[in-house]
């Protein structure tokens, strides 16, 4: 059974995520707000399996987030995947540089997001 | 980079907006540059746009309509919805769009401010003089009519 952690300060974004991660087979969901509550989240939970990690957050961004998770020896094998528009291309590619697996762009398919959940829990 | 490219991209933005996140594909209808002062719409969404461009973009609908679409939004029964649910989604597609819509706008710097949404009935809308206002109708079929505004600041 796998668990993913979903970190997004929006609560829409968050339930379209959940959603869309339910369909795809994943029940145990944990949410996080931002990236300060998301290391909260993960010392709560170390079992999470796969985070996936909004860019633009208020306190602590996507990308501060992910360095930090990289960081920490605990954190660092966990896969991420990053939500952004478009417009945040650049940040991306600073993402994955940084150890990122995947990004999602909004305004995503919801049978994407599916499909990279699954090519990962297979991995 | 002239208004009716920053008019094109929004217009491009809300049309895969909608088709990729709410399963509706939004028909564009008519094309206003003037807007009456009282506004009908029940639900207004706005983000601001400042940097290279400055100015504003809204995307506006009846209640109604405004459930309908988030009930798609998040997979859910319009019914279901409370007002706060139905207000944080609405900002969420404003969101969606002026991120994307900013993207489309080529070699123009362009920042957004965080969405908010309006809701209840009639207001008037005032705006600068020197603001330039497109106003784009979309049918969204089965489901009723939505207008995306971008007004532009000289």
């Amino acid at each position: 059974m796998i668990k993913v952690l979903v970190v997004d300060d929006s609560n829409t974004m968050r339930r379209i995520i959940k959603k869309t991660l339910n369909q795809a087979g994943v029940e145990e969901i944990v949410e996080a707000e931002d990236g300060i509550d998301a290391l909260v989240k993960l010392s709560e939970n170390p079992d999470i399996d796969l985070i996936m990690l909004d860019v633009n957050m208020p306190r602590a961004d996507g990308l501060t987030t992910l360095k930090e998770l990289k960081s920490m020896p605990e954190t660092a094998v966990i896969p991420v995947i990053m939500c952004t528009s478009e417009s945040d291309k650049s940040v991306v590619i600073e993402c994955i540089r940084s150890g990122a697996k995947d990004y999602i762009v909004k305004p995503f398919n919801k049978e994407i997001i599916a499909e990279k959940i699954q090519n990962l829990i297979k991995k | 980079m002239t208004k009716e490219h920053h008019v094109e991209a929004f217009v491009q933005a809300t049309i895969e907006c909608f088709e990729s996140m709410v399963d509706i594909v939004p028909e564009k209808k008519e094309i206003r540059t003037q807007i009456p002062p009282i506004q009908n719409s029940d639900v207004c969404a706005i983000i601001g746009l400042s940097g290279e461009s400055a100015g504003m973009v809204t995307i506006s609908f009846n209640t109604e309509v405004a459930k309908a679409v988030v009930g798609n939004f998040l997979g859910e029964d319009p019914a279901s919805l409370g007002d706060e649910d139905l207000y944080d989604a609405v900002g969420e597609l404003i969101n969606i769009i002026a991120g994307n819509g900013k993207a489309y706008v080529k070699d123009v710097a362009l920042s957004i401010s965080l969405p908010s949404v309006m809701h209840g009935d009639k207001y008037y809308m005032s705006l600068p003089k020197s603001a330039s206002v497109t106003s784009v109708d979309f049918d969204l079929p089965g489901i009723g009519l939505m207008t995306m505004m971008l007004t532009l600041v000289d």
